[in-house]
């Protein structure tokens, strides 16, 4: 068939698949629930958005707090302010007063997936104490309903119901007409039904294509989704072409379903199943296969080690020998002075505990640390498998909700709090070393004001991580339409007898 | 009931029972032994660290009470026998919690948060295949009851022959019921029975609660195949029956459990943790400040008409974390205990979702029967924060009884350490289950009767 003809053939299924109701009705609903979806991301990052600049603030507040305590000790007076309250001692305002944040803060296309942000916090304060084993250890706790029915989100649209709207749209063309015996009248024309096939689904696939694409802009550009996209542009453009070959798939699938010559009903069920299989147990299926290459390390285990540390320092005479080695290795100065009374200093006492905790957790944490990495990493490398996991992940990541970004924002927040330790410990020393007062009488000590030197968290958005997710996703849902499609093709060769 | 044995014979002849009942067996089968594996593996963990900790804890050095108080412990949350059928919100809340001096820590490390993110789909429980694949199994078995024999015209001979609509609808509704029940309550039975006696069943009331959540999956099963049957009623083909029914399933067992999900939020919103938490924060650090600390000992001084705390006949240090102690326990009822009622009324508010989904009804009346709901993990938590009071009163009390002179610190040893009890949490008893799960087990009811209600009168209409 040459090609005007078949753009004719084409031009009359798209005035066909338009003058129905039911087209209308079907991209109806996908808007609404594309809105429905973007509005709930626009609301989730908007709350995210919140909670970091509440701890901007409350970091703010923290020095604001310190810097006025200091004026107000710093003078003669018989108040008694003890290291704990004082927030002119290093260590006090190290462990009572300091709010260090790391924050993990939204991507300008953070709207798009909840992925594990419902799991995974985006921002944790940096602590120093041994109760947290771990540096995960701080959440939101919130509704276990919601986290295990799983939310209305823009990737829950795209993934789980655009290829059922694409089913709807598309799962009856040809099989519809065998079945209403049209399908004898078209065969008896002199057109092949490749032909047919082609005109009817790629009417579906411009109609999908068009409507999930401009739906999702349109639901992001209403609800005000998104963010500023400078440097997010191959991304976007990733993203758009992953959505697209994704619903091509599912356009392929129908005239799959259809070039087996079942009829409507036998088709739309082949379809429906196909759908429960590649968007619901094969993700779980492959979920389980993370489980089994990741295996989790026992974080009772770790917590048995970090107690048995904690029994060490604190039975016989085990902690004041930790003490000694460690003020021996960071202060070696400190043998001229009094060790026994900075040994007995509670700061020098704490940090050399803490060290010792370090040190004696640090397998368990790396093991860990070790294992997120490797379920973000082996999840990224099974998730082509299926084409839902293959889109999710791609919107995931663009979205910064995945499970690599978290691996690394841990990871990150380890060094940080190391950062901190590194930053406060010498200044601690320094203070245990030289404990003469700055002002005599005054009720503070007063030798440690460097609030607005402490490092920040430097929180990073993947960009280049997002936007080489979005093309690789992009490849693989072109790759598996075009092998449906090439499939279809040739089932289609010939009308069935 | 010969009605119903001639149509069970029937349905067994089809190869299409045993099919299903295989797959379902498996897929039970796989998902119950890797949660049993999980859930025996966690609770030798539990016991072994549990006794680790008392050990540890009786074989204190000599110390200061506070500092036994600080030396704290961990403890865990026990393992629900059923929650290897329905984990319901295990996973989503804490397993453990650092008891320890001043602090009402949180419940920490879910399981989710360890899960690989491709694992939750909603397929990975045994609860979850029930939720979703169950109604799968009820439609295929119950699709062609009448569509099919409508294509083949043996409907036609059946009504023919005097058979009246609804004594075929109910015979063949109670044989398909019979073979579902067989099909999925005998498995779940099975792995129920073999969980309880297997991972440690006490006071759980194991075995009513497993009968009465059973029950609950068959009521559920059977909301699907009624409204697989009644589409059967008056769909013109099997084929057709069976596209609709799958439809009717995506709407209710995928589509409306999210929205319900939205619908909840916009109902009932989630109280934020974060805010609670900072407004602790906020009140205890002003109530811990170098002045408020200088206010509490002269207020207690004039309290004794005392100048001096030498003088006093009670230690001060003692007496003032007693006093700090009570404040911050106040400041944590009432913020914690406000939006733990929160979450508990949002959960509620998930039951009565249910008459969105019955998929939605079953995974709040599930959980509760189980012994996995919120109200346990709650439970849990108050419980551990009671006994850590507890154990801080008593310490506290010990230095505030045994005054110290010129500076002196209280030294205490193991017969004080031998009076802190160990800690035994006891799950909520059944007959609160039971009344919690008022909302989501009417919402079925609802289900039910609905669907019954509407077979009536499409059963008097049934044509050949």
């Amino acid at each position: 068939m040459s090609a005007p003809r078949f753009h004719r053939l084409l031009r009359a299924e798209l005035r066909l698949l338009l003058r129905e109701p039911l087209t209308w009705a079907i991209l109806a609903m996908l808007a609404a629930a594309l809105c429905l979806g973007a509005r709930i991301g626009a609301e989730r990052v908007a709350a995210e958005r919140a909670a970091i600049a509440a701890a901007a603030g409350d970091s703010t507040r923290a020095v604001d707090a310190a810097k006025a305590a200091r004026a107000r000790y710093a003078q003669p007076g018989p108040l008694r302010v003890a290291y704990w309250q004082d927030p002119t001692h290093a260590f006090g305002y190290m462990h009572y007063f300091l709010a260090a944040y790391a924050v993990k803060p939204p991507t300008p296309l953070a709207a798009l997936a909840v992925g594990q942000a419902d799991v995974q916090p985006a921002l944790t304060r940096v602590s120093f104490g041994f109760s947290t084993v771990f540096d995960d250890t701080a959440y939101e706790p919130g509704s276990a309903a919601t986290l295990r029915l799983g939310p209305f989100d823009l990737a829950f649209v795209l993934v789980h119901l655009v290829p059922l709207a694409v089913i709807a749209l598309a799962g009856t063309r040809l099989s519809a007409e065998a079945d209403a015996g049209i399908l004898r009248l078209i065969a008896a024309q002199p057109v092949s039904p490749r032909a047919v096939a082609g005109a009817k689904f790629g009417a579906a696939a411009l109609v999908a294509v068009g409507a999930v694409l401009g739906g999702t802009a349109l639901a992001l550009a209403v609800t005000g989704a998104l963010g500023p996209l400078a440097g997010w542009g191959t991304t976007g453009a990733g993203l758009a072409a992953a959505l697209a070959a994704y619903t091509l798939f599912w356009v392929a699938a129908c005239a799959l379903a259809a070039s087996l010559w079942r009829g409507a009903v036998a088709a739309l069920t082949l379809l429906v199943l196909a759908w429960a299989c590649l968007v619901v147990a094969l993700p779980a299926a492959l979920g389980l296969v993370v489980d089994g290459l990741a295996p989790v390390p026992s974080r009772i285990a770790a917590i048995d080690a970090s107690r048995e540390a904690q029994d060490r320092f604190y039975t016989g005479e085990a902690g004041p020998r930790i003490v000694a080695a460690w003020l021996a290795a960071r202060a070696p100065e400190a043998e001229a002075k009094d060790p026994p009374a900075l040994r007995d200093a509670p700061e020098i006492k704490r940090l050399a505990r803490d060290a010792f905790y370090d040190a004696a957790l640090a397998g368990h944490r790396d093991a860990l640390q070790a294992r997120a990495d490797a379920a973000a990493a082996w999840s990224a490398r099974l998730a082509p498998l299926s084409p839902a996991t293959a889109l999710a992940l791609a919107l995931e990541t663009a979205a910064g909700t995945d499970a690599g970004r978290h691996a690394a924002f841990l990871a990150a927040v380890s060094e940080h709090r190391r950062r901190l330790r590194a930053f406060f410990e010498p200044r601690i020393l320094a203070q245990a070393l030289r404990p003469a007062p700055v002002c005599a009488g005054c009720q503070a000590r007063l030798d440690f004001d460097a609030y607005d030197a402490v490092p920040a968290f430097p929180a990073v958005l993947p960009a280049e991580a997002a936007a080489r997710q979005a093309l690789l996703g992009a490849a693989c849902l072109l790759a598996a339409a075009l092998a449906l499609a090439a499939l279809a093709y040739r089932r289609l060769g010939a009308w069935p007898a | 009931m010969r009605r119903v044995a001639a149509e069970l014979a029937l349905a067994w002849r089809d190869a299409r029972p045993r099919w299903i009942g295989a797959v379902l067996l498996l897929l039970l089968g796989v998902a119950g032994l890797g949660a049993w594996q999980g859930a025996a593996r966690y609770a030798a963990e539990v016991e072994r660290i549990t006794a680790a900790e008392r050990a540890r804890w009786l074989g204190q050095d000599a110390k200061n009470p506070h500092s036994a108080d600080h030396y704290g412990l961990w403890v865990f949350r026990p393992v629900a026998p059923l929650a290897v059928l329905d984990p319901g919100t295990g996973p989503y809340t804490g397993r453990m919690v650092r008891v320890e001096a001043h602090l009402f820590n949180d419940a920490v490390y879910r399981a989710v948060q360890d899960a690989g993110p491709l694992t939750r789909s909603g397929f990975g429980s045994v609860a979850d295949i029930v939720g979703l694949v169950v109604p799968l199994a009820a439609i295929l078995l119950g699709f062609s009851a009448f569509a099919a024999d409508r294509e083949r015209g043996t409907l036609r001979l059946a009504l023919g022959n005097g058979a009246r609509p609804g004594r075929l609808f109910a015979g063949r509704f109670a044989a398909l019921l019979l073979a579902l029940a067989a099909l999925v309550g005998l498995p779940l039975l099975a792995l129920g029975g073999f969980a309880a006696a297997s991972v440690g069943a006490e006071g759980w009331e194991v075995g009513p609660r497993l009968a009465v959540w059973t029950l609950a999956q068959l009521a559920y099963a059977a909301v699907f195949l009624l409204i697989a049957l009644l589409i059967s009623l008056s769909a013109r083909t099997a084929r057709g029956a069976l596209a609709a029914a799958l439809a009717v399933w995506v709407g209710l067992c995928v589509v409306a459990p999210r929205l319900a999900t939205a619908g909840v939020e916009v109902v009932a919103p989630a109280p934020s943790y974060r805010e609670a938490r900072a407004r602790i924060d906020a009140d205890l650090r002003d109530h811990r400040t170098a002045e408020a600390s200088d206010a509490q000992v002269r207020a207690a001084l004039a309290r004794y008409g005392a100048s001096d705390p030498d003088e006093l006949p009670v230690d001060l240090r003692g007496l003032t974390m007693i006093e700090n102690e009570h404040h911050a326990y106040a400041v944590y009822d009432r913020e914690l205990g406000t939006f733990f009622a929160g979450l508990a009324g949002r959960e509620r508010a998930f039951g009565w979702a249910g008459l969105l989904s019955p998929r939605v009804a079953l995974q709040a009346l599930s959980q509760t029967l189980a012994g996995t709901d919120f109200a346990q993990h709650a439970h849990f938590v108050w419980a551990a924060e009671a006994y850590r009071r507890g154990i801080s009163e008593r310490m506290n009390a010990e230095i505030r009884d045994n005054p110290q002179r010129g500076g002196r610190q209280l030294v205490a040893g193991p017969e004080l350490w031998r009076a802190i009890p160990p800690f035994t949490p006891a799950p909520l008893p059944l007959a609160r289950g039971l009344a919690d799960a008022a909302g989501p087990a009417l919402a079925l009811a609802l289900w039910l009767a609905a669907l019954a209600a509407l077979s009536v009168p499409l059963v008097r209409r049934l044509r050949p």
